[in-house]
């Protein structure tokens, strides 16, 4: 019964085994394919940098919100539609976000993805500051009361301080998701590229340009799809390896 | 990360620095995927001839750029076929469709080296509502008596994201089975109930490319790319013609498609709205697409008549004077913006 | 003296509410923030909402057949799809994944568990386009392989539900083992040592008394799981061939909700077209909602999110 168990381990992981070796196996290293893996990766960096930006301090006030500021009626729909969005597949956040900010602003961009992933992200950093906040010891809320701090300096000064790492954790985790986020972006940051003189030259990020290379039959697409996987299963791993070190300080 | 949004507030800031003489006016469309390396080639070109004009294309399929459209997100559509009249009241507003070059859809297949293939649009049809269903059947093998057709089943591949290849390949197959008109539909929206759904024309050669006995309809210019071979269709007179430059030019003579040449060729279209509140962005669009219709042909010249169709095609004479005429309608105000000889 | 770890008391923090600009500030930025979440789940579900009742045709919803050309707007095929993966997924993806927990959490030794942990947590972080492309390039043609090594030539020539649930499967496993080995490591050691001091073997013991007392918390992770399933886009897309079809078959192609929304949301101008897939990214929000409400009653109170 144990090699049952050990065998379910192994099957587990299995997959993940053969991803990379199939990407190590195709992986072609062209210079126009470096150059494609460098300038796709920047879009992702600067995606997940946009995200991050809008959700962080949503989030994070969001959550102090939750914790500390609201009182309980308003606690239990604001959890409640917390939950919810959280829940919401990402390709139909796209598709809202597709209505509202790429048809009245006019077109594809980056941050049009940016928003689609931030609202993806924001209850993940809401619930777990919020998660976080509660989790401080009493005796530091007890010191602020009696230093007589104004709220915000004791929410700001304390209590977040106290809980940082947490937060830094769950923001690499958002920064780690973002980067391999292909559904939201499917209608905001658009997996085509302007075309003329004037066309913004921003390249797509990681995933989509997997996405599109995926269906290309030719061997060089084919390389290309790997080389770009393995950029991104790289950046996804050195990220989620932070937030789980960030986590660890944080205990 | 605005791009276009701070692009559009640049323009409009640097537009009332700079005054009314030199104004950089931008133009966005959308729409079409099948023509877009062409159109970008345009673009670079008349951003040469007409540098205060600057274009932006993007090719996110024919709906995509008629939904852009109808929002007003773009200033122009682009289409693989003449808009229907649901896409028009969606509009709301009159446009042209104004052809601007001939594209030409082909069946390509993996018969394993397999050259020379003979379908006509019967069999075709057949294929894709799943009457027939192996590549030695009788049909199929009286319509290539000296092909050494291999017993493998078919496989046929078409476009799970409907598009413009999707709409010509069953209008052009409609008029000879019912079957079809009756299963599939005709349109972007019809559904094949057998085969295989592929994404993009990409993915279409893929699925070929890698699945022995499969057929799929994608543009030629893909197709070859490929290396995939393409059928000769039957031509409405008996006889069987490969997509080559002839061929295609000879079946797009008129704006109705007619039974000469190759059959599964089609003007594709800008879509360009009449009425234009901006006269110096009317002006400016009327000037762009009057250029592609007549001097931007020039680059689709070449190529011998007896080649497979490479790219797109120029406008045969009597398209490219409808053309012309159509441009006439656009209007800004009470004015025309081109004066049509 | 013992003090309960709760919040200060919120009246006295009330009390303490002065009239300085920076506590107000604060007070309605997080009013504004903190409702950003609710309000845009209302926003999205009224969006959606209104283009479905506006141009939507009665009942043409339900019917077995999706023909946009011939004006068949029936969603029925799509929710067939979906749910036949997501089950087929999880009917794999949960035995798999809580061996796999109990693995790591009762039969491994200490570092090996520790590793594990680590490399499970890494697969769970796989994009899903990634485990896509591993699908479309590796799975589709080796089922494919396998299928006519048996003998039968699947019309789908690997594309399809099988391809779908295994490509689920992959990706449903990590999170469920992750989970599930949260729930059994917090168990208390006393169902472990009892039994084992009564006589019983380790799997006695695993079977009769820690997954039973554990089953909460796993069904948690199981509706957890299924969630995500129901809700997985790019990677099902990728791999199930894009035929709707209603009943559908192993060896055919198939389509799934979210894979209709890829491949058909960009293209549709019918306004019936658009309230089609409005309505289906309707149900999908209502699939992720009810499964994640299933998920936190069951485990209520425990600290299950992903």
């Amino acid at each position: 019964m144990s090699m049952v168990a050990l065998a379910s381990m192994v099957l587990a992981l299995a997959p993940f085994a053969a991803m990379v070796a199939h990407a190590l196996a195709t992986v072609r290293l062209s210079a126009a394919i470096v150059g494609a893996c460098a300038s796709a990766l920047l879009a992702s960096l600067q995606l997940s940098l946009i995200t991050v930006a809008i959700a962080l301090p949503v989030g994070v006030i969001a959550g102090m919100f939750i914790a500390e500021l609201a009182g309980p009626q308003a606690v239990r729909w604001v959890v409640l539609g917390h939950d919810t969005l959280a829940s919401i597949p990402p390709i139909v956040l796209g598709m809202f976000v597709y209505a509202v900010v790429v048809l009245p602003l006019g077109g594809f961009s980056l941050f049009a993805g940016a928003v689609a992933l931030a609202l993806s992200a924001i209850p993940t950093i809401a619930l777990s500051s919020a998660e976080l906040l509660r989790l401080v010891s009493p005796s530091i809320r007890e010191a602020t009361l009696g230093l007589g701090l104004p709220r915000h300096r004791a929410l700001f000064l304390v209590l977040l301080r106290a809980v940082l790492p947490g937060v830094a954790s769950v923001v690499a985790l958002t920064f780690a998701r973002a980067l391999g986020e292909v559904g939201a972006l499917l209608f905001t940051a658009g997996s085509s590229r302007w075309l003329g003189a004037s066309a913004p030259t921003a390249a797509s990020p990681l995933p989509l340009e997997i996405f599109v290379a995926v269906q290309s039959p030719s061997a060089d697409s084919q390389g290309r799809a790997a080389a770009m996987t393995l950029t991104l299963l790289l950046l996804v791993s050195v990220s989620s390896g932070c937030s789980r070190l960030l986590r660890s300080v944080n205990r | 990360m605005f791009e276009l949004t701070r692009r559009r507030l640049l323009v409009a800031a640097s537009t009332g620095l700079i005054g009314a003489c030199s104004r950089t006016i931008e133009l966005f469309g959308s729409g079409a995927t099948l023509p877009a390396q062409q159109y970008a080639a345009w673009l670079a070109a008349y951003a040469v001839e007409a540098p205060q004009v600057r274009i932006a294309y993007l090719p996110i399929g024919s709906g995509g750029g008629i939904r852009q459209l109808a929002h007003g997100t773009v200033d122009f559509g682009a289409s693989d076929v003449e808009i229907d009249p649901s896409e028009r009241t969606l509009l709301a507003r009159e446009v042209i469709s104004l052809p601007t070059a001939i594209i030409a859809v082909g069946v390509c297949y993996n018969l394993g080296g397999v050259e020379g293939l003979r379908l006509s649009r019967r069999v075709c049809a057949a294929i894709y509502v799943g009457e027939i269903t192996s590549w030695r059947d009788a049909a199929i093998l009286a319509e290539n008596p000296g092909i050494n057709l291999p017993n493998l089943p078919i496989a046929p591949v078409f476009r799970a994201d409907g598009g413009g290849s999707t709409a010509l390949f069953t209008s052009r197959l409609a008029s000879e089975s019912s079957a079809l008109r009756e299963r599939v539909g005709v349109g972007r929206g019809a559904r094949f109930s057998v085969g295989i759904g592929a994404r993009g024309s990409d993915g279409v050669v893929d699925l070929v490319a890698n699945i022995p006995g499969a057929v799929g309809y994608v543009e030629v210019v893909h197709a070859l790319r490929a290396g995939l071979p393409v059928a000769a269709l039957d031509d409405g007179h008996g006889g069987f013609v490969a997509p080559t430059r002839a061929a295609v030019l000879v079946a797009c003579q008129a704006r109705e498609p007619i039974e000469r040449g190759y059959p599964l060729s089609s003007p594709t279209y800008l879509v360009v709205p009449k009425k234009w509140s901006d006269p110096a962005k009317g002006a400016a669009m009327a000037r762009f697409s009057y250029w592609v219709v007549t001097a931007g042909q020039a680059s689709l010249d070449g190529g011998a008549a007896e080649e497979l169709a490479a790219s797109l095609l120029p406008l045969p004479a009597p398209l490219a004077a409808f053309a012309r005429a159509e441009l006439g309608q656009l209007t800004s105000g009470a004015t025309r913006l081109l004066a049509i000889d | 003296m013992s003090r309960p770890s709760h919040p200060p008391d919120v009246s006295a923090a009330r009390l303490q509410r002065s009239i300085n600009l920076p506590d107000r500030a604060l007070s309605l930025f997080g009013n504004v923030f903190g409702f950003v979440a609710p309000v845009v789940v209302l926003a999205i579900i009224a969006n959606l909402a209104s283009v479905v009742i506006a141009d939507a045709e009665g009942s043409a919803f339900l019917s077995t057949s999706w023909n946009p050309a011939r004006g068949h707007f029936g969603v029925l095929p799509f929710l067939m799809g979906t749910v036949v993966t997501a089950t087929v997924a999880m009917a794999i993806a949960l035995p798999i994944g809580v061996l796999a927990a109990v693995y790591l959490a009762e039969v491994a030794a200490p570092k090996v568990a520790r590793v594990g942990a680590v490399l499970l947590e890494l697969v769970a972080a796989t994009p899903a386009v990634v485990v896509g492309l591993w699908g479309r390039s590796v799975l589709v043609p080796e089922l494919n392989d396998l299928s006519r090594l048996v003998g039968s030539a699947p019309e789908g020539h690997g594309f399809g539900i099988v391809a779908a649930s295994l490509v689920l499967a992959t990706m449903t496993i990590p999170t469920i083992a992750t989970v599930s080995r949260a729930i059994l490591r917090a168990l208390p050691n006393e169902l472990r040592e009892g039994p084992m001091a009564l006589g019983a073997t380790q799997w006695e013991t695993i079977r009769s008394v820690l997954l039973p007392s554990a089953r909460r918390g796993l069904l948690a992770a199981a509706a957890l799981g299924f969630g995500r399933a129901l809700g997985e886009t790019i990677a099902v897309s990728m791999v199930i061939g894009g035929r709707p079809s209603l009943l559908p078959s192993w060896g055919a192609p198939s389509a799934t909700v979210s894979s209709v929304l890829v491949d058909e949301v960009l293209d549709a101008t019918h306004p019936n077209h658009i309230a089609a897939l409005a309505a289906l990214a309707l149900v999908l929000l209502v699939f992720g909602a009810l499964t994640s409400a299933g998920a936190r009653v069951l485990s209520r109170g425990d600290a299950v999110r992903a």
